[in-house]
């Protein structure tokens, strides 16, 4: 084939742009180490890299959503542990007032110990977890409990929260109830306090250990023995009923952590998807930018050497 | 017997031919750098014989020749292979428009380098999930509405951002009587370039015309006839038929043919409009029997895509479809998020958590604006029910979510996000296509391109050994008249 001065002028161009190109993208896979920057850059790799990509920052909402389930239920673990505490407490202390040598007097001063306890039980109820209280159905920024007394010392107990329960999604379309019912409505079971009358405005909160201790309070006050004995049969029930609740939260804390824990996993896998899809292979794009500048620079060189040259040269 | 002079008139000829041939070497080297230039030779022919046309006539040994003449000056061009770089030289010009505007349209989404639309999307629907979890928490609410804002903030961006596109390459304007007319634009740019290249293409061949008719050859003119059209394929598929030796042709753009030989009044001979109802671009070319219309839009559905102002039409749908996908996911946003109505509906005045139309100058797509003004209006309890939608398909079926049934957005079975990275990756697809067809175009076009170059290019090297050659053909022919010269010289003067 014949070859003119400007076909080869324009090889060399092309040679030497081709270079360029090549060495400009060698070059930005190194310094930002990655091989996909633009949507371009790998058409089938970009699907699947967005998707995961939103994956990954779903599951690590679910799992923002886990750890603050998991404070509530720690939170009403705590509570649970505390208030059956208490119970064992005032049941100790009852047991003491049954035994039969303590005088009347004596018999009331134990009873302002329950009074005390009542109030340490009153502070449990209204437990919070990071400004949120646990006891209060999902109206709960402000003390679900509320204590009166009157001038005979009479107390009642009201709930401010509400019947609602908190949940928490944990995994696509997967909610589930982190809190346990501080108060059920009347004719149901039992609430971890009592039962509330949802038609009752004032919401007294009625036969939950709150009532048990006021009996027991009560009972000690006006020296009843028997009522004191009837008391401790009762106060065993709530300790029961309470150890069941407490079951319950265990048993959901469980279920979250591992949870947690298969997301954790998960996140793992799919960060190294990502990587896989986006990361460049460091030492191979180094070994490759060399390789593209040297071939830049012959191109050049070659070019320098071959555009010299000229008949021109060997005349005189 | 030829006369005593003929020597003479046989080294003027001999002259003269060798000092034509170096101004035609010289001419090709000036021209080695000139674009679209094809070489030119000089071809020696010897002239015609002395004879002597009588019988028993035996004085000289056969004929005697009279020397040489540049029968004509030719011009080295292979002309079957302009129709091929005129069609490689076309798909070039489509497919380097696509990718530079497609590197616009890429350069519109900031993914996957660094967030974009799809991660503030996840933001928004992730700051759900935490109301949910803190379900009065008035920051969490404000960040809400926040997100929301931003997100709607963005989907306009790039929804103008794409419209800005779309107009540079075509601009519409109301003519005043309703219809949408092209006022601007690359592409009606282009058409010009097209309208001006057909005039001086109608200039050249006049000249060329001309000068056939003297019986010459118009060698530069048709190189710089010829150059013109290879300019006139980046833009427009085109095909050249040679009529006769007169230097005459015949133009067909998009199949069609056109008369460019029009006088300057009625010119434009290419003109565009727009066709409102199929968004439609029509390119019409006045021919001689009247005109033709080519829809851009149908064109490649028998031909292959070739020319830029094509590939600015093709491209502009494509820009015009992204839009239509931002405004389906803004549509099906608004209406998912609005049907779970998770706001205090009593303190406002509108029951819409997201409000507008995207694209819409009046009303702009956006947070409802009383919801940011005070975004504690919005409902923790149905919190939870609106991020669930971030993760649910959505084929306009029916779906229940938290107990109740919703009529869902037609989204083609996808969720927002898949919805949303699938224009990404659409974007991605074109653009690396429209990346590799330029570049295994451009290698084609200059493989045709050095073929035709092997052809007619100029030489240096080659040129300087003939510049040599005539030098010396040259010299010698002085030195046959010197030596004539001398002869005479002993006959007239010394002879007495």
């Amino acid at each position: 084939m014949r070859v003119t001065n400007g076909m080869i002028s324009r090889h060399t161009q092309n040679y030497i742009q081709y270079g360029m190109q090549r060495m400009a993208r060698a070059q930005e896979m190194a310094s930002t180490t990655k091989k996909i920057i633009g949507l371009s850059d790998d058409s089938t790799a970009i699907s699947q890299l967005l998707n995961v990509r939103t994956n990954v920052k779903l599951n690590e909402q679910y799992m923002r959503n886990i750890d603050n389930g998991l404070s509530y239920l720690y939170g009403a673990d705590t509570a649970l542990h505390t208030t059956g505490n208490i119970i064992k407490k005032a049941k100790d202390y009852a047991e003491q007032a049954v035994n039969g040598t303590l005088s009347e007097s004596d018999m009331q001063a134990i009873g302002e110990q329950i009074d005390k306890l009542l109030d340490e039980m009153k502070d449990i109820a209204n437990t919070s977890v990071g400004g949120v209280y646990i006891f209060a159905g999902t109206q709960n920024s402000r003390p679900p409990f509320e204590f009166t007394r009157d001038a005979d010392n009479n107390i009642t107990i009201t709930y401010q929260g509400n019947l609602e329960r908190v949940s928490r999604e944990i995994l696509d379309q997967a909610n589930y109830a982190i809190d346990i019912p501080s108060v059920n409505p009347t004719g149901e079971e039992l609430g971890v306090f009592g039962n509330v009358d949802t038609a009752d405005p004032e919401k007294k909160v009625t036969g939950g250990v709150f009532d048990a201790l006021i009996r027991l309070r009560d009972n000690l006050m006006n020296a009843n023995v028997e009522g004191v004995e009837q008391s401790i049969g009762e106060l065993d029930d709530q300790h029961n009923h309470i150890l069941r609740y407490r079951v319950q939260v265990g048993a959901r804390t469980n279920h979250f952590e591992s949870v947690k824990d298969q997301l954790g996993n998960q996140e793992l896998t799919l960060n190294r998807v990502i990587s896989n899809l986006e990361d460049a292979d460091l030492a191979k794009v180094s070994i490759e930018l060399t390789q593209q500048r040297l071939v830049y620079q012959a191109s050049m060189a070659a070019g320098a050497q071959i555009l010299q040259v000229s008949l021109l040269n060997f005349l005189n | 017997m030829p006369g005593s002079f003929s020597g003479i008139e046989l080294a003027r000829r001999a002259l003269q031919t060798h000092q034509i041939s170096l101004e035609t070497t010289g001419h090709n080297l000036a021209n080695a750098g000139t674009a679209g230039y094809s070489r030119q030779q000089a071809v020696h022919s010897a002239t015609d014989p002395y004879t002597n046309p009588v019988p028993f006539n035996k004085l000289t040994v056969g004929q005697l020749g009279t020397g040489v003449e540049v029968r004509m000056i030719r011009r080295i061009r292979n002309e079957y292979l302009d129709t091929q770089v005129r069609t490689s030289t076309s798909a070039y010009g489509y497919w380097a428009t696509q990718e530079q505007l497609y590197a616009r349209i890429e350069s519109i989404f900031t993914e996957p380098t660094s967030d974009g639309i799809g991660d503030v999307m996840t933001n928004f629907f992730e700051a759900w999930h935490d109301l949910n979890n803190s379900p009065q928490d008035p920051g969490v609410k404000a960040a809400v509405a926040e997100l929301g804002d931003e997100l709607a903030n963005l989907m306009r961006e790039s929804h103008s951002q794409l419209g800005n596109i779309s107009e540079s390459i075509v601009k519409l304007k109301d003519d005043g009587s309703g219809n949408l007319q092209v006022d601007g634009g690359q592409l009606k740019d282009q058409v010009d370039v097209v309208n001006d290249i057909l005039k001086q293409v109608r200039d050249l061949t006049q000249g060329i015309k001309k000068v056939y008719a003297y019986g010459n050859q118009p060698n530069d003119l048709l190189d710089k006839r010829d150059l013109l059209l290879d300019q006139l394929a980046e833009y427009v598929p085109l095909n050249v038929i040679n009529k006769n030796d007169s230097g005459e042709i015949e133009l067909q753009i998009f199949g069609q043919e056109v008369d460019f030989k029009k006088k300057d009044a009625d010119y434009p001979v290419a003109t565009i409009q727009y066709d409102e109802t199929n968004d439609d671009i029509l390119l019409t070319m006045n021919s001689i029997t009247g005109s033709s219309t080519v829809s851009l839009d149908n064109y490649t559905d028998n031909a292959p895509p070739a020319g830029s102002i094509l590939s600015l039409e093709m491209t502009r749908n494509k820009v015009e479809e992204y839009r239509a996908n931002l405004v389906d996911l803004s549509e099906a946003l608004k209406k998912m998020v609005n049907d779970q109505a998770p706001f205090d509906a009593d303190s406002l005045s509108t029951d819409e958590f997201f409000s507008g139309t995207l694209g819409d100058a009046n009303d702009v797509f956006r947070v409802n604006p009383e919801i940011m003004t005070d975004p504690t209006v919005i409902d923790g309890e149905k919190a939870l029910n609106v991020a669930r939608w971030f993760t649910i398909s959505m084929d306009g079926g029916n779906v229940s979510v938290g107990g109740v049934d919703f009529a869902t957005y037609d989204l083609d079975g996808a969720t927002f996000s898949e919805y949303y990275n699938a224009i990404l990756t659409n974007i991605g697809a074109n653009s690396s296509t429209a990346m590799n067809m330029t570049d295994n175009q451009y290698a084609i076009n200059e493989q045709i391109l050095s073929v035709r170059d092997s052809a007619q290019g100029v030489n240096v090297d080659e040129e300087l050994s003939m510049l040599l050659q005539f030098q010396y053909g040259y010299q010698a022919s002085a030195r046959v008249m010197t030596t004539l010269d001398e002869l005479l010289d002993h006959l007239i003067n010394r002879t007495a």
